[in-house]
This record gives C-alpha cells, sequence and structure tokens, in this order.
C-alpha cells in the first residue's frame, strides 16, 4: 500500500475528509455545449465567507483543495483566496479554461506554490475546441496559458472531455500535450524551486541552494546543450 | 568558541496538515510527500525561522517525549538537514523571515 493510500485509509477511519472541490463561482466567459451550469448569476459566497469556510476545512483536517466554477479567474479575488488557502497549508489545485491566464497570472500562481492547474482542451483543431466553448479564439488562448505556466515549471493537467463532435480527436489532443511538456521540466521546476527557496535566505544561501540543484538538472542540461550546438534552439525551439 | 544556531523555517513551496498527531506534508514543486512522526511534527510546527533549533529541541521536544537532550539534538539535525534536502525546510545560521505565499 502507498503511503498515500495509507494515509487516505486512516482519513477514512477518523472521519477526515482529506480532499475537497469548492466552486467560487457560477460566472464563466465560455458557454460550453455539454456544461451542467446555466451560467445565470446565482450570487456567490464573499470573500469573507470563503475565508471562513476555509478555516472551517483547515480545521477539520482537509489537506487537498480544488477551486473550480465556473470560471475561478472571473473572481477579482481569486488570487486572494487562493493565497489564503496556501496561507493555511493547503495543497491547491485549480480548475480553469485558462482564457485569462497570461504571463503576470502564471507567475503569480507559481509565486503561490500552487500544485496543479487542470485545463480543459476539447480538441487540437481549434476550430472544434472553439466550437464546443462558443468563445472565438478560446483554444488558442488557452493553449497560449498552458504554454506560460508550462515556462513557470507549473504542473499542468489537460482534461479532454470527449463528446460527438470531437471522438476522434482524443490522440491529437493527446500530441498536443506532449508538444508542450517539451520544455526541460527539471530545469524549470529547479528554477521554481530557487525561486520558491531563497525568500529569507541570504545571497549566498540561495546561491548554495541554487547550485545544489545542478545534479538534478545536468542530464537535461547536457541535452540542451548538445542540441544547441547541433544547431536546435537558434530559432526559437525549445525541444 | 560560541555554539554556532541553526534557523529553520518551512518553505512556501509546501502544504502540510495534521493528521491524529502526525504531520502531512507534500511538496508541491516536486510532488514528493511525506508523513513527519510526533517527534518531527514539532520541530516542523516550531519552524518559525527565528527560534533555534536548539532552544526548539530543549523546549519543545525534550519537554514533551522522554528522549536525552544530546541524541534529541543530533537526530534533530540530521531530520532538519534530511528535509532541507528535499526543499521542505530551509535552514540557516542566521534567523530566517517567515515564507508566506
Amino acid at each position: 500500500m502507498s503511503l498515500m493510500s495509507e494515509v487516505g485509509q486512516k482519513a477514512f477511519n477518523l472521519g477526515v475528509p482529506l480532499a475537497v472541490h469548492m466552486d467560487v463561482t457560477y460566472r464563466c466567459n465560455e458557454r460550453c455545449v455539454h456544461c451542467y451550469l446555466d451560467h445565470d448569476d446565482h450570487g456567490e459566497m464573499t470573500t469573507a465567507e470563503i475565508k471562513d469556510v476555509l478555516d472551517q476545512l483547515a480545521e477539520a483536517g482537509v489537506f487537498f483543495i480544488t477551486f473550480s466554477g465556473g470560471e475561478v479567474l472571473l473572481r477579482r479575488d481569486f488570487f486572494e483566496i487562493v493565497e489564503y488557502a496556501r496561507r493555511l497549508m493547503f495543497n491547491v489545485k485549480i480548475k480553469t479554461n485558462a482564457v485569462m491566464i497570461h504571463e503576470k497570472e502564471a507567475r503569480r500562481i507559481r509565486e503561490l506554490g500552487v500544485d496543479t492547474i487542470q485545463i480543459s482542451v476539447y480538441s487540437h483543431r481549434p476550430e472544434v475546441h472553439d466550437a464546443i466553448t462558443k468563445l472565438p479564439h478560446s483554444f488558442e488562448r488557452t493553449v497560449k496559458a498552458i504554454r506560460f505556466l508550462r515556462e513557470q515549471g507549473l504542473r499542468v493537467t489537460i482534461a479532454n472531455v470527449l463528446m460527438t463532435v470531437n471522438s476522434s480527436d482524443h490522440s491529437g489532443v493527446q500530441e498536443l500535450a506532449a508538444e508542450l511538456a517539451e520544455l526541460p521540466q527539471q530545469c524549470m521546476r529547479s528554477d521554481r524551486l530557487s525561486m520558491l527557496h531563497q525568500w529569507g535566505a541570504s545571497e549566498a544561501e540561495a546561491m548554495d541552494f541554487e547550485f545544489g540543484s545542478i545534479s538534478r538538472v545536468a542530464a537535461e542540461s547536457v541535452e540542451g546543450a548538445a542540441r544547441f550546438a547541433a544547431g536546435a534552439g537558434r530559432h526559437g525551439a525549445s525541444g | 568558541m560560541p555554539e554556532t544556531c541553526i534557523y529553520i523555517a518551512r518553505s512556501s513551496a509546501i502544504a502540510a496538515r495534521a493528521l491524529a498527531g502526525e504531520m502531512m506534508v507534500m511538496n508541491s514543486a516536486d510532488s514528493t510527500f511525506f508523513t513527519l512522526n510526533e517527534v518531527a511534527t514539532v520541530i516542523f510546527q516550531a519552524a518559525d525561522g527565528h527560534t533555534p533549533l536548539r532552544e526548539i529541541v530543549r523546549d519543545r521536544v525534550c519537554e514533551q517525549f522522554d528522549i536525552d537532550p544530546e541524541q534529541a539534538q543530533a537526530d534533530a539535525e540530521q531530520f532538519v538537514s534530511e528535509l532541507s534536502g528535499h526543499g521542505i525546510l530551509l535552514v540557516s545560521n542566521q534567523p530566517l523571515a517567515s515564507e508566506t505565499p
């Protein structure tokens, strides 16, 4: 039995809800054909109410929290909510269509120590994806956002809901995911870890930690240098 | 020669929650997952960046557990070194600012 399974069983025996899914808004900027929400404004909890719920969840022993909606980033206070959740030391996962994530938002998500961002991609064909979301250019914006998030070394999960109109596109989405995963992840993650680790440390200590990551990134670095020496990467390609 | 102080603080990259006296810790940067026993949990919870490790061991660990102070200090230093290697704890010989996301 894995350590995670053991902990899950222990929490179950104690009646501790280890994981919670919280929908923070009904609002959405897409109108996906299969969505179960009607997108009407049914009202939503205030920032203070959500923080109060998070306090209660932490007290109850919840460890994993997933923020979803609606589209979470339509809440102007969303990063405030995530920051509060991280201060309470939740492991945070975000479900989003990502069309509002640009470089600045991706950086903020990294700074907040978010574990995973789950993003729906319905097809590798822009016209099919956009026909499902009913938001023009949503494919382009979503894929661009995934690149921003990957550049920050963040873990992105692509959710591919299959319906009649996109049932033949699953392998195309898998290929797209593989392409988006090509960035040297050990290097990106080590950069991210160093960034998170530097707070409160002196320059010398931060540099010691940074140099300590060399063994983790050595293989990727050597491969990358070889690719560069062979001419790759000089024209924008990272793989 | 004055004794070198070790200060420890929790990394902002981690998630943590106590479950029946033991601490679950996950590092979002590399998805490593740990559970800490009761003694380690006490040290982890006291890792505020400005209380020296020796003081944590003396005032928290030795107060709560029947353990030899020198052995406790040695074990604590080893534990802190291991968690530092995994990016869970920050270690310094100067007080550390508390890390918040």
